[in-house]
């Protein structure tokens, strides 16, 4: 299905390109980073597809380890997620880099913040139509969900027929500006609002740049 | 019976019904969710033949084997063997179609993306592809499709398996090939329906169509779309209509199905079938629909137009078209050096200038002595299709390396070029037929270049007749008259432009000229060049080959548009000219500059060239290093000004005072020197040039084995070739064996190592004990988002880089004791 992407938040492609929060953010980083979105919007063809499935039966067959068990607690079922920006993007941000690279990482960043932006989109308009409240998104390779489960997942959702996403052999999701995730949806309409934070599952919650910096690697909530 | 079998799909006079679905009845008989429904075919054959006789029953004349995802990489660990996968499949449909109905081997995607985007080779893939027909045809199918194919890439690799598989096992089926569009008219991968019909037919299959996707209504805007660009049959096997976003069901009866099916009889469509919701009801409401119809007979395009194109960049010949001449070695120094070294960056950004430029193709010869072009040739273009969707011609003499380029080049290109010898047309023709390309055609033979014009036509209409005999149209056939010096042969100018017009008229060819040559040896070479075209353009040229970055070249085909009448209302001159570079040109004032970076002054440093560094203004920087070479030994310039100036604006990032994409636009000004001075030194060959060769400061780079994510390592290498580092970038997953011959070859120092995921740190680890196996005398630096210092340490690393100026800095280290 295809998601109608119009804007792309300027100030989110600057904390991406940047690493790092700024305020009040300079003029010359906010045209960079309209002019990367305009150039992005003008390639991309962000592509979503979703199943709702009951929780249980993925517990007992592909979903393991205990951190996606603690995401869906409280979730009877769940969605499962996919979503991408085609791989034209990728091709743009692979050509800029020959003749540009500083513009190439401002759209790499618009990219990052385009997939985001589309998933937020799409889990948004789910929740309204379920009427029901949603987990943050959980993805394979987060936590001590092994990465390899992905293949299943792809399968599951038929992605490379759906939205054309297909995994490499070494697991890499392609076109490279893509998202799978699994979304638990609450039973009860307003949860208590136990979710994990990101970072506490992270493998590189030690070592990240990001957190030294104060900032997260993903989307900013505030 | 093949060849009967061929006719009879492409005669117009019957309807052929295809099956619908398989996949979503094999669930519906309990085949559990995502589980693969080729393996039924050996664990319940009886109910994949029931699915089957349902449809025969239906009505159904042509059965599509339960053979879509029966290949090796879906197969791995299902622990049956594509062979016995497919064997079972074509019995069980065998045993449900009896002797009326026809089997075909049904063969999707691969499930993998292909070179460029991702990782699978193209000889890979036509290697899957070829292992699934073999157990195809010697299994008994009638007929073998492609279906659901999103990349026209993977469609070429299938449909060269498919010829030749059935030439190595002398048998000829009829090969019918479907690709999925989305409804702004493009796949997935950004194909679109004219290059898929330039493409698909040039190739040879027997028909063409649309499946899956889309339901009837949806897909008839693109069916009528390729009408226009094809005279093959065209078949259609839509979706049960789109399907509910929340529960994923397809909402479409049946006979609703059947009559918005009926739209596509004008166009003289014949083979019908369903995709994904379809079932047995829908295939017999089809066929009650058929049977209450005659076949129309199909509107065909009235000619075969003149074009090349990639997937998603398709170029009628219908208008002047710029073939840009720049990746060409001859006279050209500075491209030859840069092929000699494998500098493919070079050569990338010779394409995309001259593409931004205005090239609507272009041309790609790598004919330098001591270089296997067979090798080269391909590589080039491979890398410049990475990057770019414009169309090629592959220019060379080397039949091996034309055959080598044709197969992996994307799309319908030039083959550059056959003349009117007897072995040049023996030898090329054939491979222009074979991958489905258009040819240049010279008009000289044996005895060389004719002087008159009428003789030149009599070559070119022999080259034609010849190229025909082959099955080779002639809109694929390009004339080239050629172009003879003026200060040479001034009496023979005339004679070209009098050949171009004989073969236009005469011929009904499109024509093709190599413009600069008429200048040769003259001053003022830019003058006589534009004369020379607006003068060929008048006589009929279509395809100039030209700089497009010299500006009255270009000015010149866009004048010569507006004044024929080629460019209506001249909306495209006058587009052109307004915009701003353009004004500023004709103006004669300096282009507008993009704003400067800000940065934190500093009073101690206030040349202009180290400014011009800090603040990325590249042209500047240009300007001050061509100026103090003037005064200033290269090596002084690299070590007392550009260096000095990077390491400057590496404090302030290291302080945090700038952000990377600064550092990096500072590093891509110095980088303008760098190539200022790397021209100097290409024109100066007594120069010391030492700086640049690999073995003294050289660094080889390489994201490993299976990681394509390569923007990191990317920007480490610009950020080391702006310390005078030279770089040899190995690319995206490269193998050990291939980083440890590098280090060899070149007697490196220093390797720089990237990974993203923690499934290639495995990869990065296998890569150093490669390296330390074999005892080479090199320092191992890594990075990568997922990587820790503690981790590196334990893989065996020397150094681990957490940000591209970390890598700097250990290089200056390495290179320092």
């Amino acid at each position: 299905m295809l998601y109608p992407l119009h804007s792309i938040p300027i100030p989110e492609i600057v904390r991406y390109a940047l690493g790092a929060k700024i305020d009040p953010i300079p003029q010359d980083f906010l045209q960079q980073a309209q002019s990367a979105a305009d150039e992005l919007l003008g390639v991309c063809q962000p592509q979503y597809h979703y199943l709702v499935y009951p929780v249980q039966p993925l517990l007992d067959s592909f979903l393991s380890g205990k951190d996606i068990r603690r995401h869906l607690n409280g979730c009877t079922d769940c969605v499962l997620f996919c979503a991408t920006l085609g791989a034209q993007v990728d091709t743009l941000i692979r050509r800029t880099q020959f003749h540009d690279m500083a513009k190439a990482l401002w759209l790499d960043a618009a990219a990052s913040t385009a997939i985001e932006e589309v998933c937020d989109g799409v889990q948004q308009s789910i929740s309204d139509t379920l009427q029901k409240q949603l987990t943050t998104r959980f993805s394979c390779g987060y936590g001590d969900l092994p990465l390899n489960t992905q293949a299943h997942f792809l399968s599951i959702l038929d992605a490379h027929r759906k939205i054309g996403l297909t995994l490499s052999v070494s697991g890499m999701l392609m076109p490279i500006k893509s998202v799978t995730a699994v979304i638990g949806i609450f039973d009860e309409p307003a949860p208590c609002c136990e979710s994990i934070s990101p970072c506490d599952i992270c493998h590189l919650r030690t070592s990240c740049q990001f957190r030294r910096k104060g900032v997260f690697c993903g989307k900013q909530f505030d | 019976m093949e060849n009967n079998l061929i006719d009879s799909l492409c005669r117009s006079d019957r309807f052929w019904l295809l099956d619908g679905a398989m996949g979503t009845q094999l669930q519906k008989r309990g085949l559990p969710l995502g589980s693969q429904p080729e393996i039924w075919n050996i664990a319940h054959p009886d109910i994949v033949a029931s699915v089957h006789r349902d449809y025969v029953e239906a009505g159904a004349n042509i059965l599509y084997a339960n053979t879509f995802g029966a290949n090796r990489k879906k197969l791995a660990s299902s622990g049956y063997s594509v062979e016995d996968v497919i064997h079972a499949a074509i019995q069980n449909a065998h045993a449900a179609a009896g002797t009326n109905v026809l089997v075909a081997l049904d063969i999707g995607p691969i499930g993998e993306l292909l070179e460029p985007t991702g990782t699978l080779s193209f000889e890979e893939a036509c290697d899957i592809f070829s292992e699934e027909m073999r157990a195809g045809i010697e299994a008994g199918a009638d007929l073998i499709v492609l279906e659901t194919m999103t990349d026209l890439y993977e469609v070429k690799a299938g449909i060269l398996a498919a010829k030749e598989t059935c030439e190595s096992m002398g048998k000829k089926l009829p090969l019918l090939v479907s690709m999925t569009f989305e409804q702004n008219g493009r796949t997935f991968t950004g194909c679109c329906v004219p290059s898929m019909a330039a493409v698909i037919e040039s190739l040879g299959a027997d028909a063409i169509g649309f499946n899956c996707s889309l339901g009837p209504v949806e897909i008839l805007p693109l069916a009528q779309q390729l009408r226009q660009y094809t005279s093959l049959p065209i078949f259609i096997k839509p979706n049960a209509g789109l399907p509910d976003p929340q529960t994923n069901l397809y909402a479409i009866t049946p006979e609703e199905f059947a009559e918005q099916m009926q739209a596509y009889l004008d166009l003289g469509i014949t083979m019908f079938g369903g995709c994904c919701g379809t079932d047995p009801m829908f295939i017999r409401a089809l066929r009650r629909m058929l049977d209450a119809h005659t076949p129309c007979k199909p509107v065909l395009p009235e000619h075969r137009l003149s074009c090349v194109c990639t997937p998603t960049e398709f170029v009628p010949i219908d208008r002047v078209r710029i073939i840009g001449e720049r990746i060409n070695p001859t006279g050209k120094k500075r491209l030859k050096q840069a092929i000699a070294e494998r500098d493919f960056d070079y050569i990338l950004r010779q394409g995309i200038s001259q593409v931004q430029a205005g090239a609507a193709i272009l041309d790609v010869n790598m004919g330098i002595p001591d270089i296997d072009e067979a090798e080269m040739l391909p590589l080039v273009i491979k890398k410049l299709q990475s990057v770019l969707d414009t169309p090629v011609q592959i220019d060379s003499s080397n039949t091996k390396a034309v055959e080598n380029a044709l197969r992996i080049c994307n799309g319908k290109p030039i083959v550059n070029s056959v003349n009117g010898e007897e072995k040049s047309m023996a030898a090329v023709l054939p491979l222009v037929k074979k991958y489905g390309a258009a040819v240049v055609a010279l008009t000289l033979d044996e005895a060389g270049i004719p002087l008159l014009a009428e003789q030149r036509f009599a070559i070119a209409q022999r080259i034609v007749e010849r190229a025909q005999q082959y099955g080779i149209p002639k809109e694929d056939i390009f004339v080239d008259c050629l172009t003879l010096t003026a200060s040479v042969q001034q009496k023979e100018v005339v004679e070209t432009l009098k050949a171009v017009r004989m073969v236009k008229e005469k011929l009904g060819v499109k024509t093709v000229l190599g413009v600069s040559n008429i200048s040769f040896g003259l001053p003022n070479r830019e003058l006589l060049n534009h004369s020379f075209l607006l003068m060929a353009l008048e006589a009929g040229l279509d395809l100039p080959i030209i700089n497009p970055n010299v500006p009255s070249m270009l000015d010149a085909v866009r004048a010569y548009e507006v004044l024929y009448n080629q460019d209506k209302n001249a909306a495209r001159y006058i587009e052109n000219f307004n915009r701003p570079e353009e004004i500023a040109r004709i103006s004669a004032k300096p282009a507008p500059v993009s704003a400067p970076q800000s940065v934190s002054e500093n009073p101690s440093h206030t040349d202009e060239l180290t400014d011009a560094i800090r603040k990325g203004l590249g042209e500047s920087v240009r300007q001050a290093v061509r100026e103090q070479l003037q005064e200033n030994e290269p090596e002084e310039i690299i070590n007392h000004k550009l260096i000095p100036a990077l390491d400057l604006v590496g404090q302030d990032f290291e302080q945090g005072k700038i952000f990377l994409p600064q550092m990096i636009q500072s590093a891509q000004a110095a980088q303008a020197g760098f190539e200022e001075i790397k021209n100097f030194l290409a024109a100066h060959p007594n120069a010391a040039a030492s700086e640049f060769s690999l073995s003294q400061k050289g660094i080889v780079l390489a994201t490993v084995h299976g990681d394509v994510h390569d923007i990191g390592k990317n920007i480490v290498k610009v950020i080391l070739e702006n310390y005078g580092f030279p770089v040899l970038d190995l690319g995206r997953d490269v193998p050990a064996e291939k980083v440890v011959e590098a280090v060899k070859q070149h007697h490196i120092r220093l390797v720089g190592l990237s990974a993203l995921m923690t499934t290639t740190l495995k990869s990065m680890e296998e890569t150093i004990a490669a390296l330390r196996a074999e005892k080479l005398d090199c320092k191992i630096m890594v990075g990568g988002a997922v990587l820790t210092e503690e981790y590196a340490m334990k893989i065996g690393a020397d150094f681990y880089a957490k940000d591209a100026k970390a890598s700097a800095d250990i290089a200056k280290h390495v290179f320092e004791k």
